[in-house]
């Protein structure tokens, strides 16, 4: 990844130490900004367009899981997200001129590489692949363009528009190569695979990238949204027929704002993956903590919270009147040093443009494997971790006042993962996307 | 009353795991930290006097050197009766994640003396199931298809 402009920032644990300094290697802005004084433990952070390989940890005597290594992985994060949303014009920089189109946008789409021909998909080409955004998937698990559900069936995401939540998947050129390479793209390239699936992992000492596959959650842009606090795009909405209730197959085009994304990274350190997920800051209230009368994109105070979390009546159709659309909390608080971190990156973002879109979008958590080798799983922390537009129903149950978590119930990125296999009933190395593959026709 | 550091070198004489698996250094499932607070629990009704022995026997004895550490839990804990029973709770609470009623049967381990699962967590982590060589109803880490495979049992260094 070819780097112009570079924003380095130094972060020092407890918020402490910021660092601001720019350079460019192609005539843009120059300077050096200090925006606090000095600590111990100190660790580094760019706004830059460069991705990292791996998680960088720092030096054992100092790794305490819940604070520094939880910072650690948290700063991957972050750095990850601002890499991949960096402007695909690189003589720019993010947020620069509030919003931009984004690096991850020109990836393959699941739609461009499992294709419903079965046929081996177009080579990487990043100049045809972002042309378009078609926006059918209504569920975070795409078994086909017409799904309708979160994950395990547990519901669409309605906004308080009554606009279904619309969900996208894209891959980067190293995983999308693994698929290519191995004929992983249909059902009867993953029968006759009969290695073991293993995606290329993120290498600090090699400087090398791992496979990296994002999901983004869109909503419909509508009445009562602020569209200068969304990273937004024009896309053409893909309506699924639904004969029982009269609806015929159609598009239309919108504009749409991120309202969640999930970042999944394979890498040495983490084999199980490290999976990051982002939220617009607007999305839901903490589980007891509405802020009066903030508008929020999936909660309204007037609607009482019967239906707290709980699935929309289906199938829902967004033309009928007066129904309550999805009316959801999160219930696990942003860790308080995740959420230090993200207060300290929003503030290096609008020093950039005070009208930055990426202020308004928020680090929830980072899952990692804390003991690798011991288990398939590696012992996730946390445990739990949940985006409020992805696993809007499975952040965990809400008994006598009290959240209540489960395990094998409640969601964990790894811990679902793990349960993914191919077409040939092999592990898939934690990615659900082969199994939506298609087979190619029999010609007989 | 006994201290965390107590409970664990204590749970590690009775169960027979080393304190570093009962509450590792990298602790992601809190479960020895779930435990130990069913100690404090009013409604467990544990006679402060109980616990207090427990603790002191255990202290004059936590440094036996570990050979001889074995008979030491089984002379002055396990064949104690002031003490065996809660000396037992504590060994079902790491196997099963289940707190017994201490007020009731007391020479009595059966079902319904179960008063309740500690939390959900502390089930899933019973170190029944690797004793076992299988995994808790509803929850497993294993990969797919591994239920084809001839199940592991550990060995307890």
């Amino acid at each position: 990844m070819k780097k112009f402009n570079t924003i380095t920032v130094l972060i020092a644990i407890g918020a402490v130490l910021t660092y601001l300094s720019f350079a460019s290697c192609g005539g843009g802005t120059g300077g050096t900004q200090t925006l606090g004084a000095g600590a111990p433990g100190k660790v580094t952070t760019k706004l830059s367009p460069d991705l990292p390989f791996d998680v960088t940890l720092p030096p054992p005597p100092q790794r305490v899981l819940e604070t520094t290594v939880r910072r650690a992985f948290d700063l991957f994060s972050w750095d990850s997200f601002i890499a991949i949303s960096w402007p695909t014009d690189t003589s720019q920089v993010i947020g620069q001129h509030g919003d931009n189109p984004t690096l991850w946008e020109t990836w393959k789409k699941n739609y461009q590489v499992f294709l419903d021909s079965g046929q081996a998909p177009g080579a990487w080409d990043l100049a045809t692949q972002s042309k378009e955004v078609t926006l059918s998937q209504t569920g975070k698990t795409p078994p086909n363009m017409t799904a309708i559900f979160q994950p395990f069936l547990t519901g669409p995401l309605i906004d308080q528009n009554g606009q279904y939540n619309r969900f996208e998947i894209a891959m980067n050129q190293e995983m999308f190569e693994f698929i290519d390479q191995h004929k992983l793209y249909n059902i009867q390239g993953q029968q006759a695979f009969t290695d073991t699936v293993k995606f290329p992992e993120g290498d600090n000492t090699k400087k090398v990238w791992g496979a990296i596959m994002v999901k983004a959650s869109w909503k419909i842009l509508g009445k009562g949204d602020d569209t200068s606090r969304f990273h937004k795009i024009r896309a053409t909405i893909h309506i699924p027929a639904l004969p029982s209730r009269g609806i015929k197959d159609s598009t239309y085009e919108a504009w749409v704002g991120l309202v969640g994304f999930h970042i999944g990274t394979k890498t040495v350190t983490s084999p199980q993956w490290i999976w990051s997920t982002f939220e617009q800051v607007d999305n839901v209230p903490v589980f007891g903590k509405v802020e009066k009368g903030k508008h929020y994109n999936y909660y309204n105070e007037a609607a009482g919270d019967k239906a707290l979390n709980k699935a929309p009546a289906q199938p829902w159709n967004p033309a009928i009147p007066n129904q309550i659309p999805s009316q959801v909390m999160r219930l696990t608080p942003i860790d308080t040093g995740t959420q230090a971190l993200n207060d300290s990156i929003h503030k290096m973002l609008v020093m950039i443009n005070p009208h930055n879109v990426w202020q308004y979008y928020e680090l929830v958590g980072t899952q990692w494997p804390v003991h690798p080798t011991q288990s398939n799983t590696g012992d996730p922390f946390p445990v739990y971790m949940a985006n409020a537009t992805l696993e809007t129903y499975d952040q965990g149950f809400i008994q006598a006042g009290k959240i209540v978590y489960s395990p094998g119930v409640t969601s964990s990125c790894i811990g679902c993962h793990n349960a993914s296999v191919t077409w040939g009933g092999r592990p898939s190395d934690f990615t659900y996307l082969l199994k939506t593959a298609k087979a190619v026709p029999n010609k007989h | 009353m006994m201290t965390l550091d107590e409970f664990v070198a204590l749970s590690a004489a009775l169960t027979g795991y080393p304190a570093s698996t009962l509450l590792p250094a990298r602790d992601t499932q809190k479960v020895a930290a779930a435990l130990y607070a069913e100690l404090s629990l009013p409604s467990n009704n544990i006679p402060a006097a109980q616990l207090n022995e427990l603790t002191q026997v255990w202290n004059s004895i936590a440094n036996t050197p570990p050979p001889q550490l074995e008979a030491a839990v089984n002379t002055n804990i396990i064949q104690n009766l002031a003490i065996t029973r809660l000396a037992q709770n504590i060994i079902y609470l790491w196997y099963f994640g289940i707190w017994y009623d201490l007020t009731k049967n007391p020479n009595s381990f059966a079902s319904p003396n179960i008063d309740h699962v500690v939390s959900p967590l502390a089930y899933t982590n019973g170190l029944v199931w690797g004793e076992m060589g299988a995994h808790p109803m509803g929850f497993s880490v294993g990969d797919f298809g591994y239920w084809a495979n001839v199940p592991t049992l550990p060995v307890i260094s």
